[in-house]
């Protein structure tokens, strides 16, 4: 059908192309936030319906396909971005193999109409290419570079009274960075604030916009083709708009534009606050279509601009409260200075609450800076004036509000529907573009908490499945645990009370975890960085200083690296979105060390760099402890925000015959849960309301001055937690790797199942792309007891575990403590060995070790094996990714330098029959190298392992005797009464044995013909289910052994049961506690009773 | 959820306008009450949905008209493709009809979208040529036309229904296939149904040719040969058959092959069907069907490092009456046995050949491709293309 796309990417994708936030107030829906920001930008242009959906589509796939070319590199399925040397993506390489999703592009308008032969299958890679132009989407030079960094002030984006825009003459129109922005937040109405406290910010501002404009003027080569002001986008194609996609992730550093207005007029303070109160707590007119459209800037020019400047403020920090209005028509005015002021209400309420405690932060850590603002901002000013009239900023306002083709306001309107289909599956479908999401609404009582009403709607899961189960497995390193799962209402209610404490419903193992995790924070080197603010922002320090841009496409992987190595101590620390407030506006000024060493090593050592950089930033240790109390003041519910609804919409555009299965699997797993989670800190603190005020905010803010899409989508990631979190749910998402995530202090994490392996070998037409694919019989998530979300015993603790990467990195990217002993676990799992030796090595209990593996498995960093042996066949497997073998050649090599290379051990396993790895070890001292390169080889899916699976085969002979002795017995029976007893064993024959049918009559009455024909008629067959055979096949049975020893004939009785084709005899002994060597003993003597089969 | 003929069953279609000044209103259901309330004796008591909760979706903005949509509610899911035509005519300038399927949730309902598609568009149409949709409020032919489309496409998945001279309804559910696969030159198209009896007149020319060839043993390579036929369009061809699941596909047989049997040999065990299947499709003409014991036995004695012919070696006794070829073909489209690929690997990677020949084939060798795919390319021999390969340093064999 139409549309289709091309998908060289098989199974890999997930079909996601965005994700946006939209929420509804009194006044309407408003489009708050959309990810990834280039998910307009082709299709404003393009307008055709279809193309709507493919046009995103395929610059994304462009990306991830950039990765997968990185990926490439790795030999490691699982291998992270944290590493220098493989830059991959934790695990874009791991998608669910899907056999449904044909990896070749088919003639897809050709084969719906019957025989049209004019279609072809040889594009099937066109479009990898996207990402590979070198054409640079950094184009904005213009708004730094003909500014003074010095003139960074303050801005305040505050209260805007109606009353102030009189006042105001000048035409004048400031640019406001978001340092200003997020300052608001805490400046409220009172103004004790005391002279310097923005001079640190500009500072260390200063510093990044340095940086930042060094890094443009590299950049701007690329950008030749767009003009400097115009952020349209040229209908020259995806490969630019690829690049933005990398762009808006990487945290630039024109987060601060660095121009800041002179202030015009002054307005006292008192003012500004009286006009606001008026409206607090009165219901603001209800505007039906408030729109949050962003009013072109060359209609602001006309409108009035406020600006207050705090008396306090005038003697050296000139802080202009800079708050625009979205006027461009006198209707137009009426609708947005009220909407203006319901957005303001519980801001400054909370703002309020902040402001003494964060100023007084910031005056300890910025005494010494006063530093002399803006020289010359009238200079400045009139610049900005001159570039917010140019007309090419009304090109600006129509990518803004054009997403996949649609006006933001009408898409709001559309995803927000009426409150009968809230709090319930959301799925609205345009053409090939998919809306999906779960929208919240607040209950009657203006509670989040999920109400009684709603307990029917639960979520629509799958039934069992190992993929829904791992869903509910715990994320260790989370403090507190959202539970998404079905275990009853009971449970969900008490989570979601009230004065739960963060960790109130973790389990006392977890606790511990958590205080490793939290002891290993507060070690030494860790100190700058809890120091620092500690709220996310530090980790956007983390990927900065990124020379020349060139390495721009990784900092996608970057940041989502970084925010995932993000120390728990931010966690604690941004416990609510009120001390997030203060912690944004504490990490104002944002600082930007290097990239090369993303990871949990720069996490450690970003924050160095960037103390050194602006050490009077280093605000005290206290910063972190002190705002707990302030945030009980601020109960949650005391507030209420004038939010009703919100609802966090993915926009998919999943192929038609996969349509069901990809938008459940997608509902089911990530746009469900993060809802409810969602709605869970709604619930609790107001943060989806107070997020998406923020971001609101941020995004008017920047029309109002001009600022870049760019530069405004790395400011909202930078002050928002929301914002960052829904794209870091889309970038791990959309690549299939694991989202985690920290939504309002309490790590979550979101991912689509995957399965690694399969039992069935894909068709000879489906190649396998999946890096790591394995092949076996096993499954796990079954043995791990996921299906149920129960831990039912220790279902694989004979089984060992092989980790899918280095044991230190493993440590590193799960932010243990080298000390804890989960990482003494890790570095005592062996391939070799089973759980239950690791767990005794380490000195752990046997549930310690189980949940450690557990914890591994969910993220992907091991899976379960039998324990390699050298007595264990292996094959190479027919998924081997021999495609890759070149590179994994020269790593082998580089590994196990004293052994064959790679393609002569392959060719080792391969050329006999197989047979016991063993043989293959030339000698004694050899044999660790031999197995570590056997660990190797199956965690790259080069090798199978070939298990034994046996049936019972019970031939003619055993039935005919088994047959003959029955007839003795009836005869010698029937001589000496007449009994009905026997017709229940005849009646068993009858019915079992397969393909015998024979008239019903009296076994003493069959004359010998009729005996001999039966016989005549038996057959060889297989016992199918040898653990509830009926009399007759126990007879059987009996039969084979009979004449044996008793110990024999015992333990063929104990393995029997698993000679059902479906066990590997491989597992019996240690199921059985039985010897190996007895087992094979018996075999031998059972062989011309059973089949034996080998496969994986 | 019902199922007729491998399509999802209609639950209701009804036929929604926007009336000027009432709003987005249901002008006609089937079956009556299913969308909103109706007097009708035979109604539903209670609708399938709260149709004033998603009315904006049924008649929406102009924006998303012309556009086929599908929504969600609670079980269902209603599949539109709303119209928006403009005429001064009209009461407020414009017109607005839906006609809007509703499927259970779950349903496949791919098949009928380019159905809702055109129907509408068709509507459409007589809409603009003679106002025949808002002429009347509701005309009684229209009611009828309603009516049998949705009877005879949940009960004969097509309908035709004449409207007047110039016009008819004429749809018909095709299921939507996924693509298929790409085929290699290396393939074997085997046939499941008689070719040359559905084959008709206007088939494409390459395809008449082929056909004949297609026999479960040559390969696409082979039958473009055979029947002189280029080589592109006949892959093509093969993948149009494949698409309809007129032929699957498998690898060259030879007795040089080796193979080995895959986790869902059990299915030979456990699936007496399959297991008769296999008894009658192996059995060579005029022997005796053999054993499914015995047969499992001989697919599992398959192993890696083995070729065909060491394996007929090794069990001729048991092989009796039993045809190799389709005995070996019968695994691999089960799925119960798998090829072993033999790809061979040049150690040094830095030669570099000058035969034109030789050169195909060290780039085949070095993008490790196997020997199938090596010989049917160049379209040597395997013993000759290891003989060149060997010129240019040592090969390694690594079978998988």
């Amino acid at each position: 059908m139409s549309g289709r796309e091309p998908s060289g990417l098989g199974g890999l994708t997930t079909h996601l192309l965005g994700i946006m936030l939209v929420i509804t107030t009194p006044n309407g829906p408003q489009f708050v936030f959309n990810y990834p920001q280039t998910a307009n930008a082709p299709v404003s242009r393009q307008g055709k319906g279809r193309s709507v959906a493919s046009a995103p589509s395929n610059h994304l796939a462009g990306n991830i396909s950039q990765k997968r070319r990185d990926r490439e590199i790795s030999p490691f399925p699982y291998s992270t971005p944290a590493s220098p040397a493989l830059e991959p993506m934790p695990s874009a390489s791991s998608r669910l193999y899907r056999y449904d999703s044909p990896d070749t592009s088919p003639p897809s308008s050709g084969y719906s109409s019957s025989s049209s032969f004019s279609t072809s299958s040889d594009s099937d890679d066109a479009n990898l290419s996207y990402a590979s132009s070198g054409e640079s989407g950094m184009t904005d030079d213009s708004v730094d570079d003909d500014g003074d960094i010095d003139n960074i002030l303050d801005l305040e984006l505050d209260n805007l009274d109606p009353l102030d825009s009189h006042q105001v003459g000048s035409s004048t129109l400031p640019r406001v960075g978001t340092l200003g922005l997020s300052q608001s937040l805490a400046l409220g109405p009172r103004s004790d604030i005391v002279p310097g406290l923005g001079a640190s910010p500009n500072n260390q501002a200063r510093h990044g916009h340095r940086q930042s404009r060094r890094r443009r003027k590299q950049v701007a080569g690329g950008g030749l083709l767009h003009s400097s002001r115009s952020r349209s986008h040229t209908p020259s194609g995806h490969s630019s708009n690829a690049r933005r996609t990398n762009l808006s992730n990487s945290p630039v550093p024109g987060d601060f534009p660095g121009h800041l207005p002179a202030f015009t007029s002054e307005l006292p303070r008192s003012l500004a606050s009286s006009g606001h109160s008026q409206h607090r707590g009165g219901s603001p007119p209800a505007d039906s279509v408030l729109s949050p459209r962003l009013a072109p800037l060359t209609t602001i020019e006309s409108s009035t601009i406020a600006k207050n400047i705090m008396p306090d403020d005038i003697t050296s920090t000139l802080r202009t409260s800079n708050v625009p209005i979205s006027v461009g028509s006198g209707s137009n005015a009426r609708d947005a200075i009220p909407r203006r002021m319901t957005l303001d209400n519980t801001h400054s309420n909370h703002s309020h609450s902040h402001k003494r405690h964060h100023h007084h932060n910031r005056r300890r850590k910025s005494t010494t800076d006063n530093v002399i603002q803006n020289p010359n901002g009238d200079e400045d000013d009139a610049g900005n004036v001159d570039r917010n009239m140019h007309p090419s900023s009304e090109l600006e306002q129509q990518s803004w509000e054009n997403i996949f083709g649609y006006d933001v306001d009408f898409l709001a309107a559309l995803l927000c529907p009426r409150r009968s289909m809230c709090d319930t599956k959301f799925e609205f479908t345009v053409g090939d573009l998919a809306f999906l999401g779960l929208p919240m609404h607040e209950r009657a009582d203006g509670k989040w908490k999920r109400g009684p009403e709603d307990r029917v709607l639960k979520m629509r899961r799958k039934p069992g499945g190992s993929a829904s189960a791992s869903v509910a497995m715990k994320s260790i390193t989370s403090d507190s645990e959202f539970r998404y799962d079905d275990d009853g209402d009971e449970a969900d209610e008490e989570y979601f009370d009230d004065d739960m404490e963060v960790d109130g419903s973790t389990t006392a193992l977890e606790r511990s975890l958590l205080s490793f995790t939290l002891e290993s924070s507060q070690a030494p080197s860790h100190d700058i960085m809890k120091e620092n603010g500690s709220s996310h922002e530090q980790a956007i320090t983390g990927m900065t200083v990124d020379e020349g841009g060139s390495n721009r496409a990784s900092n996608i992987n970057n940041m989502l690296h970084a925010f995932q190595n993000r120390s728990p101590t931010s966690v604690t620390a941004a416990k609510d979105s009120n001390n997030e407030v203060s912690n944004e506006q504490a990490n104002i000024t944002d600082n930007f060390p290097s990239d090369d060493q993303c990871g949990p090593s720069s996490s450690v050592e970003a924050p160095a760099v960037a103390g050194s950089r602006t050490p009077s930033v280093m605000p005290s240790p206290l910063l972190d402890a002190s705002p707990r109390p302030l945030r009980k003041q601020s109960a949650p519910g005391d507030e209420k925000s004038p939010m009703n609804m919100f609802h966090v919409v993915f926009a998919m555009n999943p192929p038609e015959l996969e349509y069901n299965v990809r938008i459940d699997e997608m509902y089911d797993y990530v746009a469900a849960p993060l809802a409810e989670c969602l709605r869970y800190e709604q619930h609790k603190s107001n943060y989806v309301w107070k997020q998406a005020q923020l971001m609101i905010r941020l995004r008017e803010h920047a029309v109002m001055s001009g600022t870049s899409q760019e530069e405004l989508f790395a400011q909202t990631l930078t002050k928002s937690s929301l914002a960052l979190a829904l794209a870091q749910v889309f970038l791990a998402i959309s690549t299939s790797s694991i989202a985690k995530v920290v939504i309002n202090g309490i790590t979550r994490s979101f991912q689509i199942p995957i399965q690694m392996h399969s039992a069935t070998l894909p068709s000879i037409l489906e190649p396998i792309t999946i890096p790591g694919f394995y092949l076996t019989t096993e499954d796990y998530s079954v043995r791990l007891g996921l299906e149920d979300g129960q831990q039912n015993g220790m279902p694989f603790l004979e089984h060992a575990l092989l980790l899918l990467d280095e044991a230190d990195k493993i440590i590193n990217e799960l932010q243990t403590d080298p000390r804890s002993p989960m990482a003494r676990f890790i570095r005592s799992v062996s391939p070799t060995e089973s759980l239950l030796k690791v767990a005794a090595n380490s000195e752990l209990s046997l549930s310690d070790a189980e949940t450690y593996a557990r914890h591994l498995i969910y993220w992907r960093r091991a899976r379960v094996i039998i324990p390699v042996h050298r007595r264990g066949i292996y094959i190479v497997a027919p998924t081997a990714p021999l495609s890759r073998l070149r590179t994994h050649s020269k790593l082998f090599a580089k590994a196990f330098p004293s052994l064959p290379s790679l393609p002569r051990m392959l060719e080792e396993i391969s050329s006999h029959e197989p047979r016991p790895y063993g043989t293959l070890i030339p000698s004694h001292h050899l044999r660790e190298r031999y197995l570590d390169a056997l660990a190797w080889l199956l965690r790259l899916g080069y090798l199978a392992q070939l298990r034994t699976f046996i049936w019972l085969r019970i031939s003619k002979a055993v039935k005919k005797s088994v047959a003959y002795d029955d007839r003795l017995r009836n005869v010698l029976e029937n001589s000496r009464a007449e009994s009905d007893d026997d017709d229940d064993s005849h009646d068993i024959v009858l019915s079992n044995t397969t393909s015998n049918s024979r008239p019903q009559g009296d076994n003493a009455t069959l004359s010998l013909s009729q005996l001999l024909a039966e016989d005549n008629q038996l057959e060889d067959t297989i016992i199918l289910e040898p653990d509830r055979a009926n009399v007759l096949e126990r007879k059987w049975m009996d039969k084979i052994v009979a004449g044996q020893n008793e110990s024999i004939v015992e333990l063929f009785w104990k393995v029997a049961k698993y000679m059902n084709g479906k066990v590997a005899f491989e597992d019996v002994p240690a199921k059985e506690g039985i010897e190996r060597r007895d087992l094979r003993t018996l075999l031998a003597i059972v062989k011309e009773h059973i089949i034996i089969s080998r496969h994986w | 959820m019902a199922d007729f003929g491998g399509f999802p069953q209609i639950l209701s279609l009804f036929y929604a306008t926007f009336h000027p000044t009432e709003g987005t209103k249901v002008l006609y259901q089937v079956p009556p009450g299913s969308v909103v309330k109706s007097t009708d004796p035979s109604a539903f008591n209670t609708p399938l949905f709260d149709f004033e909760s998603i009315n904006s979706y049924i008649i929406p903005k102009p924006q998303l008209c012309n556009k086929l949509l599908t929504l969600r509610v609670n079980n269902y899911r209603i599949v539109s493709h709303p119209v928006h035509i403009w005429g001064s005519s009209y009461a407020r300038n414009s017109f607005l009809f839906n006609f809007c399927f509703v499927f259970h949730k779950d349903a496949d309902i791919s098949a009928y979208n380019p159905v809702v598609r055109k129907l509408s568009k068709m509507f459409q149409a007589l809409e603009e040529q003679n106002k025949f949709l808002s002429s009347a409020q509701m005309s009684e032919g229209l009611k009828s036309i309603v009516d049998q489309v949705y009877e005879d496409l949940n009960n004969y998945c097509e309908c035709f229904i004449p409207i007047d001279e110039a016009n008819s309804i004429n749809i018909k559910l095709f299921p939507l296939h996924h693509p298929p696969p790409r085929i290699k030159a290396f393939h074997v198209p085997i046939s499941t149904v008689q070719l040359k009896a559905v084959m008709d007149v206007n088939w494409d020319p390459t395809m008449e040719k082929i056909v004949e060839f297609i026999d479960g043993i040559n390969s696409v390579r082979k039958i473009a040969e055979l029947a002189d036929t280029d080589y592109k369009l006949t892959r093509k061809c093969i993948q149009h058959l494949m698409y309809y699941g007129c032929v699957i596909v498998v690898d060259i047989f030879q007795f040089s092959n080796s193979y080995a049997c895959t986790a869902d040999i059990s299915t030979l065990a456990n699936d007496r069907h399959v297991g008769e299947e296999c008894q009658s499709y192996v059995a060579s003409p005029g022997a005796n069907k053999r054993n499914v014991c015995d047969l499992l036995e001989l697919y599992c004695s398959l192993h890696n490092g083995q070729t065909v012919k060491e394996w007929y070696i090794a069990n001729r006794e048991h092989l009796r009456g039993i045809d190799i070829r389709r005995f070996i073909s019968f695994g691999i489209i089960k799925g119960i046995i798998y090829r072993v690929n033999v790809f061979p690997v040049l150690e040094d990677i830095n030669v570099a050949a000058t035969d034109p020949l030789d050169k195909r084939l060290l780039r085949l060798t070095k993008n490790i491709k196997h020997f199938d795919d090596i010989c049917t390319d160049t379209q040597t021999s395997r013993v000759q293309s290891l003989q060149s390969l060997e010129k240019y340093g040592e090969v390694v064999l690594i079978r998988a």
